[in-house]
């Protein structure tokens, strides 16, 4: 293989693997929020003030509850953090801290994207991070991100 | 903040006895679930730990297995004297722990552990000390709108003498530091009674006792707390309302207002029960956050000390605790303080600012002004901040009644400054380990300190 032949495949290896990398840190999860919860869509600076205990209710009312994957290696945690400008461990740092100053109430931890969907599901005020793959519940719809 | 030894011990007895209770398979909210259909199998998975922000083991069960009930066995030998007290405490822990099982309460734990190096005879009699003294619980728990909080912590106390010496304490000391019950109305209104910070700077009320959220190893001198030379009223014991309002154009403004009981005739204390001043404290605290991660704000309050005869001895019978400087008693002090603070963490920079007037005026007397700030500045390289911080503090030159008795750490000082360099280390959310140079100037004498600490939150 000469060396033209190789840097071709390369190239084209590269054009395929890019836009799928691409695709699967913004397309492959999505926000979840009760059914209830009038909001369809969300600014980036409104999800940070929601994830981190700066908005503490939702317009219609309920009390809002992040759910989250408490670990930073989880890729919903990550699409959440960068969602918010933050790197994973210190978005969990950061909700830990709030908690810890009473401004926020506590995350309900989850383990998995179906956990987020039950959460969602079951939480009027809930909000959390899912794989776009997951069943989502008829009592949970998709938040939109500006 | 005295510390109280005995009471402790039943109130941590309870709080383990609630800690060894399964978890509750909820929601994580009280309010009803808007449709009656039931969550999926995985909602239990997803809700049920009520665990603090920790990863869960792998291989752990999504539901908390059982613990061992605490109800007498039917089974067993028929009870003694002793045995049906025991049986007695069992079934009113029972009762406890289902109450707390159905507000999902959730105790965490905070400490840390440290080295300290310094700097010889002049400030301490070792040279090279290790200490082991704060450990705290933090239960949590929700119901609906209502939330509770509180800090207990056993300390051993740290606060330093005149002339800059370190503390020589060795025994732990009980207290309970924060007890809040907050309801919440709205995003403009959240009412909050108990025992809290006062919403006073930023650093006053943003950190707390564990260390771990602290980018250095301790509290500006301004901010900390009352028996370990703060300066500012760190806790009141009153009520508290809070609340945010978002405007498209002007970014959020945030209202704090606190109304408690008054300092103590001891200021090393926090008046928890009835108040022995005549004047209520007030303070409200007002702040602009124009984008993300930014404030600014300002803040007054005002409170008062009562009067101290010279003759009234410290807690554990010690020199007298308020004798005013150059005067045999410490009158009535108004205490009016005015602070502004700019704030900004975001983008791995931490960056804050203080700066406090401190108006104190004994009765008869003329205003005694107090100046102090400090800046702290840090930046995050992935898990590693360096930082530094300086601290500065002018007290009157005609001295202050309240803060410069003959046995406080300000005693006949003018100018009082105190630099900090260091390196924190956050390999883990859990885990902070920090390595700190001191170098604090009070009395008219330099004193330098080296310290390791690992502070921890599970």
């Amino acid at each position: 293989m000469t060396n033209r032949a190789l840097a071709c495949w390369i190239l084209c290896v590269a054009l395929l693997v890019g836009p799928s990398k691409e695709a699967s840190a913004t397309g492959e999860f999505v926000l979840l929020v009760n059914q209830a919860n009038p909001v369809t869509s969300i600014s980036h600076q409104a999800l940070k003030k929601a994830a981190t205990g700066g908005t503490k209710q939702w317009d219609a009312g309920a009390v809002v509850q992040l759910g989250v994957i408490p670990s930073p290696d989880a890729p919903e945690t990550q699409f959440l953090a960068e969602l918010i400008d933050l790197a994973p461990r210190e978005l969990l740092s950061r909700v830990q801290n709030q908690v810890f100053k009473g401004e926020m109430r506590r995350p309900v931890p989850l383990r998995s994207s179906m956990d987020c969907a039950a959460l969602a599901g079951s939480n009027p005020g809930a909000i959390c991070v899912c794989s776009a793959g997951t069943a989502v519940p008829a009592s949970a719809h998709v938040l939109t991100i500006n | 903040m005295k510390k109280h030894g005995l009471q402790g011990g039943a109130v941590l007895g309870a709080l383990i006895g609630v800690c060894m209770m399964p978890s509750p398979a909820i929601a994580g909210d009280k309010e009803p679930p808007p449709s009656a259909a039931s969550p999926p199998a995985a909602a239990t998975t997803a809700t049920s730990a009520g665990a603090p922000l920790s990863p869960p083991p792998v291989g752990a069960p999504a539901v908390p297995e059982a613990t061992p009930s605490t109800t007498p066995d039917a089974g067993a030998p028929a009870a003694t004297a002793a045995g049906t007290t025991s049986n007695a405490f069992a079934l009113a822990l029972d009762t406890v722990s289902a109450v707390a099982a159905d507000a999902n309460v959730v105790i965490k734990v905070y400490g840390d552990a440290d080295a300290i190096l310094a700097n010889g005879s002049k400030v301490s009699p070792s040279v090279v000390s290790f200490g082991a003294r704060r450990f705290e619980l933090f239960p949590t728990a929700e119901a609906g709108r209502v939330s509770f909080l509180a800090e207990f912590l056993a300390e051993v106390p740290s606060a330093k003498g005149p002339g800059g010496t370190l503390s020589t304490a060795q025994d732990f000391g009980f207290d309970v530091e924060r007890l809040e019950l907050t309801y919440l109305f709205n995003n403009y209104l959240r009412v909050r009674l108990g025992r809290s910070h006062l919403a006073m700077g930023y650093y006053n009320d943003s950190f707390h006792h564990g260390k771990i959220f602290e980018l250095t190893t301790g509290r500006p001198y301004i901010v900390n707390f009352e028996d370990t030379n703060g300066l500012i009223m760190a806790h009141v014991v009153g009520m508290g309302a809070d609340g945010t309002f978002e405007t498209s154009t002007f970014g959020s403004f945030r209202y704090d207002f606190n109304i408690g009981n008054s300092h103590p005739q001891d200021v090393t204390g926090v008046s928890a029960g009835l108040s022995e001043a005549k004047v209520l404290t007030e303070n409200l605290r007002l702040r602009w956050m124009p984008f993300d991660d930014f404030i600014f704000g300002i803040n007054g309050m005002h409170s008062s000390i009562p009067a101290c005869p010279a003759n009234v001895l410290g807690e554990t019978g010690g020199p007298a605790l308020c004798p005013a400087v150059g005067a045999p008693d410490r009158p009535q002090t108004d205490e009016l303080i005015g602070g502004v603070h700019v704030v900004y963490l975001g983008y791995d920079v931490h960056f804050i600012t203080e700066a406090y007037v401190i108006s104190h005026t004994p009765q008869g007397g003329g205003h005694q002004l107090t100046y102090g700030g400090f800046s702290e500045l840090g930046y995050a390289i992935n898990t590693v901040t360096p930082y530094f911080r300086g601290e500065y503090i002018r007290f009157p030159d005609s001295g202050d009644t309240v803060y410069q008795a003959p046995d406080s750490l300000y005693a006949n000082t003018l100018n009082f400054s105190d630099l900090r360099v260091g390196v924190r280390w956050q390999p883990i959310p859990q885990i902070a380990a920090k390595l700190e140079g001191q170098r604090y100037y009070v009395g008219g004498t330099d004193h330098e300190l080296a310290m390791l600490q690992i502070a921890f939150g599970f």
